[in-house]
């Protein structure tokens, strides 16, 4: 099939012309080189490489415009592609739709279905027969069924409430006659009531029945009288005056023991449940003013301070915006690195094409979009400025401008077949020197150097890409090109290094086994060779440094001992023992000082019995123990002390015998601190270092955000004080501020933002009169409130309850009366 | 005369008592000044004397966190020579403030104001103790001779409490709120019996010609105990020289109970308990529990305000945030004033046996718990609860009794039936 069959896109038919041109000019070129009809003659020669390098030229013009039409072309793609995808989008998104249409239909139908099947009760009311209803409504005869149902039932309905109202009334009658039946009784009882005091007198009057008045007179004396409700209008019989006086006698003859005081009452007190006398309005008042005077203190000093005391403040806190953040939907961190390109000897319009092309090649080449580098053009002078300015690698660029990653030099050199880098190790300044020639032609849209910058940036950064991917995304999946060994060594690096904390505190001891050394230079070795570093350091972290001497201090007894190896003539140290080296139970490391994590340096003498000691398996003299801190074994020279030819180690320890074990103690930190391997220049390492540190400290505070957000959502009770409130507002205003940061590539700024954001998010999730209500629930409450109100307030409702009912029945009575 | 000579009798054996066991047993006081039943963290001697120590020195009495008591008493007690050396003078001046309280209660007895004031009149007026027997009560009382012994600061707020009463029923009221001002300046709650001291006095100048109008005369009292009380605090801001140190020192002391030492009362062991998050609002509930029986006593008993004192002590004795037998023993020598009531009390055996269980085994279970180590603190707090029990059930008894009395005046046709509680 021919080519211009398969394209028949518009816009791609001038590329298959200009390739057919490209094509044309091609073969003219290789006509006119034909080596079968390449003139001999000299002249002609010259003439045919004037026409040669002519059509050369115009080759090399049409295979520019096809580069750039391919180019074209592939951003069409991108952009087909692109809107193929958001049309497809939509489609699912409408097919979604349809599906919710046809589901909606389905349950329609379904309901439907339901609401003609549903069994009503009408259905099965004992209706009487049509007919029957018909004879007695005849007007109802033509109204159609459903009228003629609605009908029956009302006709039903009516029935029924009359039968209702005949029962009611037959009930109320029925009650009428109970009460009548009762009313008789009560007389009856009365009548008996008579009856007694009737006997009573007469028995006093008559003492020849004593018999009687034992009868009578016994079960009453040990009836209780009620001291609150009484029948109303109860009155003695006149005749009582006159038989108390004759009582006492009586009732001693009984066996009664009760006092003449007492049996005076008695004869008061029928057989039958008796009722105290009624409370006068004075002693109901009191009663009234009792129960008022107790709630009055429950109501206006009760209810305050039970307000007061155990409302829980809760501070209003953004919660939407703190999911927001911990979602990640608030800020999406990308690291814009600027690179600057200095091109001291190059034309500017060359240096800009240059420019141009190694950003297409950089752009092409990226996969991961968060990390990106800008190469921007400077001049060689202030490139160089730069390149000093940002020395040590941190230092804050005043407000609105970027920092500088990276200063590129270009510098031609001759005699050189290919580009050559070279990174200054000591600041952020990559000399690339050049063969004069490579010098991109202004047309060209490639060149080898720019290719190469490309991928000399493209190496330097790809660690750092690496380590920001894996900490956005969790894994390094999200990148394909890093290789499996890359993402390993970034695994073992994160794992290896510290915590981030807001202090370190570094700490570094000398152990030896004897008595010497005794003394070490610690101050000038760490003036010398930590300092530098830690100052480097200090917009990441703050340190403090501590130092201690240890003598006499021993292996542990279960740490496997040093043997002594012939061939190497050194004590060695096996490789899995070095685990058990570090003698924890004796040697006075201490685990923390302060708030912050430490790092211990132990700097490790031998004793001259056991010097030199090293590593079996490859000579080394120091390790890393992961997170914790570094081990450096010293050996230094002998010294004969004594007559019998005794070695001892120098009582001293110099500054410059301390440098070894001081360097490698740097770099431990350095890898303990999780500052990458690559690359070289350390200025660039501290850059990718803050870079890391910004933006997992912005992860680790939006993360701590959601997590307060949701501990609040959770718990509806526990309090939220004003300090949590402010700390969480200054952490988001950090928080988007040091994203605001990262976006224009101050990373330094970005980095500061993120500590203060962080710092506070901790202070505010781990605020302490929060941390104490956390695991109360409300129905704790019940069983704090209960023990002891539980008993205070049931007399007191009980009461209170029992006056309002006097209350309203005294105002019934008086509604009533009249 | 003879009635004279009794009274002596009884005043010098009392004296004689205490001298005797003071130099009997020269360890008795430091040992009960060391007993959490009888010294409270308000009403210790040893941290009077800490206080007093620091006080000689120059140095702020309340900076080592140990005393909480009124400054006044520190002067005062500077006066003494020192109890370490010279431990009889501090004794004998403590065996006086006792005889000076026993002096009160035979005046409090012979105004008769506990059977009869001008609203109200017992029933069994004939059953009653005259002074002397009243005070033999007080000061034969173990529980005041230990107290006395220990040396308690707690016996001047009784003695302000008992002046305070015995000035009111005397008619001298400007007195009674004087006393009373002392007594609420040394501890604070004694403020509480204002009102029924205003009572009492606002009942005894009635029953002359012209009584006064009640709402002037109680504004009257009240800020003639606002005065008096401000004087002290102004005198012991002179001494102190930092008055609000020593005013949370001390009223902050009371108030907010941050000492939980065990004593013979109900709110240490339950604060001990309490999370920490509710301890503003109990120590709230518990105030207000003592307060509000003020009202309610005083609406019930408005004809026998004495008795509100009474009752109200007896309360105080219970539910006070540090109390000790000090309390218990004021409410105890108040209580022979009311003889008539007694035989309508009904579980007067109860109530002493608990009493009495409670005062025995209470040491023994302190013992057990702190000392031998074979008990825990619940021991202790169980005895603390028969006591308050013991307590209340002698109080509800009494309270009972008197309603019975005033029931009985208005209905004198049924003295002597039988009642039932409902």
């Amino acid at each position: 099939m021919a080519i211009s069959d398969i394209v028949a896109d518009e816009s791609l038919l001038p590329v298959l012309q200009t390739s057919a041109e490209t094509l044309a000019q091609c073969q003219a070129l290789l006509t006119l080189l034909n080596p079968d009809t390449l003139p001999n003659d000299g002249a002609k020669l010259r003439e045919l490489s004037l026409a040669s390098s002519k059509q050369q030229k115009l080759l090399f013009a049409l295979l520019a415009q096809l580069r750039g039409q391919n180019r074209d072309a592939i951003f069409r793609v991108r952009d087909t592609k692109q809107s193929t995808a958001e049309a497809r989008q939509e489609i699912d998104r409408l097919h979604l739709q349809l599906q919710n249409l046809y589901y909606e239909q389905k349950h329609l139908t379904g309901e439907i279905a339901a609401c003609e099947a549903y069994d009503h009760k009408y259905l099965s009311l004992p209706l009487i027969p049509v007919e029957e209803f018909l004879e007695l409504h005849p007007e109802h005869r033509e109204s159609s069924e459903h009228d003629l149902m609605i009908a029956r039932i009302e006709h039903e309905h009516a029935e029924r409430e009359k039968l209702e109202q005949a029962r009611q009334e037959l009930l109320k009658r029925k009650q009428g006659l109970i009460a009548e039946n009762k009313k008789r009784k009560n007389d009856l009882a009365n009548l008996d009531q008579d009856l007694e005091k009737f006997i009573d007198v007469c028995h006093s009057a008559c003492p020849s029945l004593p018999w009687m008045s034992l009868l009578i007179i016994g079960p009453g004396a040990g009836v209780h009288f009620r001291s609150l409700a009484s029948p109303p209008g109860y009155q003695l019989p006149p005749t009582i005056d006159l038989s108390a006086k004759h009582v006492p006698t009586m009732t001693t003859k009984t066996g009664d023991q009760e006092s003449p005081q007492a049996s005076a009452s008695q004869l008061d007190q029928p057989s039958v449940k008796r009722a105290p006398p009624p409370e006068t309005p004075a002693a109901l008042q009191t009663r009234f003013r009792v129960i008022a005077a107790f709630w009055a203190v429950i109501i206006f000093l009760g209810f305050p301070i039970w307000w007061k005391t155990t409302s829980i403040y809760r501070a209003s806190l953004p919660i939407e915006e703190m999911v927001d953040w911990a979602d990640g939907k608030a800020c999406r961190p990308v690291f814009p690195l600027e690179i600057h390109l200095a091109t001291p000897s190059m034309q500017s319009l060359e240096a800009q094409n240059l420019l141009r092309t190694t950003q297409h090649t950089l752009d092409d080449l990226n996969e991961f979009a968060a990390h990106h580098l800008r190469l921007k053009l400077t001049d060689g002078s202030t490139a160089a400025h730069n390149g000093e300015e940002s020395a040590d690698g941190l230092r804050y660029i005043p407000e609105g401008t970027a920092d500088t990653a990276l200063t590129v030099r270009l510098l031609p050199q001759e005699g050189l077949a290919g580009p050559r880098s070279e990174l200054h190790a000591a600041t952020t300044q990559l000399d690339i020197f050049y063969p004069p020639n490579q010098v991109p032609v202004p047309s060209s849209s490639n060149s080898p150097l720019s290719a190469f910058i490309a991928a000399e940036l493209q190496r330097l950064y790809s660690e750092e890409k690496a380590t920001i991917a894996y900490i956005l995304s969790g894994n390094t999946a999200g990148l394909d090109s890093t290789s499996p060994q890359l993402a390993e060594e970034i695994d073992r690096r994160l794992r290896r290094s510290m915590k981030y904390a807001e202090t370190y505190h570094l700490s570094f001891s000398l152990f030896t086994p004897g008595s010497e050394p005794s003394s070490w230079d610690i101050e000038a070795a760490v003036n010398e060779y930590v300092s530098p570093l830690l100052q480097a350091f200090s917009p990441i972290s703050n340190f403090t440094v501590d130092t201690q001497v240890q003598l006499y201090a021993n292996f542990a007894p279960t740490a496997p001992k040093p043997e002594y190896d012939e061939t190497e003539a050194a004590w060695t140290l096996k490789k899995e023992g070095l685990s058990a080296f570090v003698n924890a139970a004796e040697w006075p490391l201490n685990p923390s000082i302060g708030s912050g994590p430490t790092i211990n340096f132990i700097l490790y003498v031998p004793d001259p019995s056991q010097s030199p000691l090293i590593i079996k398996e490859n000579r080394a003299s120091s390790w890393i123990v992961p997170q914790w801190g570094g081990v450096f074994l010293l050996n230094p020279p002998l010294s004969h002390t004594d007559d019998q030819g005794g070695l001892s180690n120098p009582a001293h320890l110099s500054q410059d015998s301390l440098r070894p074990a001081f360097m490698t103690f740097s770099h431990q930190l350095l890898t303990l601190l999780g500052t990458p391997s690559t690359p070289a220049s350390l200025p660039l390492r501290l850059q990718t270092s803050t870079r890391i540190r910004a933006a997992s400290l912005l992860l680790s505070a939006s993360s701590t955000m959601g997590s307060l957000a949701r501990l609040t959502e959770s718990l509806p009770s526990i309090p939220i004080p004003a300090t949590v409130a402010t700390s969480v507002t200054t952490t988001l205003s950090h928080l988007s501020s040091s994203c605001a940061h990262l976006r224009e590539g101050r990373f330094g700024a970005a980095l500061a933002s993120a500590r203060v954001a962080e710092t506070e998010a901790e202070r505010s999730f781990f605020e302490k009169s929060m941390v104490g209500q956390v695991y109360f629930p409300d129905e704790h409450k019940v069983a704090v409130y209960l023990p002891l109100l539980g008993p205070i307030g049931v007399p007191l409702v009980v009461g209170l309850l029992k006056e309002l009912k006097r209350i309203a029945a005294r105002r019934k009575a008086k509604g009533a009366a009249p | 005369m003879s009635v004279d000579r009794r009274k002596i009798a009884v005043f010098g054996a009392a004296f004689m008592l205490r001298l005797l066991l003071t130099c009997l047993f020269p360890s008795l006081p430091d040992l009960l000044t060391g007993r959490v039943e009888v010294s409270t963290p308000v009403n210790s001697f040893k941290r009077l004397q800490e206080g007093l120590f620091l006080y000689t020195r120059n140095v702020s009495p309340y900076d080592g966190g140990v005393f909480h008591q009124a400054p006044l008493l520190l002067p005062l007690f500077a006066l003494l020579p020192d109890a370490k050396s010279w431990p009889l003078p501090t004794a004998i001046f403590y065996f006086l403030v006792d005889l000076l309280n026993a002096y009160a209660l035979v005046t409090i007895s012979a105004s008769g104001q506990s059977v009869k004031s001008r609203l109200h009149s017992a029933v069994r007026k004939h059953v009653r103790w005259d002074g002397v027997s009243v005070a033999a009560w007080f000061l034969f009382n173990p529980l005041t001779i230990a107290t006395c012994l220990a040396r308690a600061t707690s016996v001047f707020t009784t003695s302000g409490i008992l002046f305070a009463v015995s000035n009111a029923v005397g008619g001298n009221s400007i007195n009674a709120m004087l006393a009373l001002g002392f007594a609420s300046y040394l501890s604070l709650y004694p403020a509480l019996l204002f009102i029924p001291l205003v009572l009492v006095c606002y009942d005894r100048r009635s029953e002359g010609p012209n009584p006064p109008n009640v709402g002037s005369f109680i504004a009257r009292h009240a800020a003639l105990l606002l005065a008096s009380v401000a004087g002290l605090l102004g005198l012991s801001c002179l001494i102190t020289g930092n008055f609000w140190e020593f005013v949370s020192a001390t009223y902050g002391f009371h108030l907010l109970v941050p000492d939980l030492t065990p004593n013979v009362g109900l709110w240490w062991y339950f604060f001990i308990e309490m999370f920490d998050s509710f301890r503003e609002f109990f120590l709230g509930v518990f105030w207000l529990h003592l307060a509000s029986y003020v009202g309610g006593l005083t609406t019930r008993f408005r004809r026998q305000p004495l008795f509100i004192i009474t009752a109200l002590l007896g309360v105080f004795a219970i539910f006070k945030p540090y109390p000790s037998i000090s309390d218990a023993s004021l409410f105890f020598a108040l209580l022979p004033l009311y003889r008539h009531l007694f035989p309508l009390m009904r579980y007067t055996f109860f109530a002493g046996s608990a009493i009495l269980y409670s005062s025995l085994l209470g040491p023994a279970f302190y013992h057990l718990w702190i000392y031998a180590g074979s008990g825990n603190a619940n021991f202790f707090y169980a005895i603390t609860l028969v006591w308050s029990l013991g307590l209340s059930i002698l109080l509800a008894d009494t309270v009972f009794a008197a309603l019975r009395d005033e029931w009985e005046q208005e209905h004198p046709e049924r003295v002597g039936t039988e009642v039932r509680q409902v």
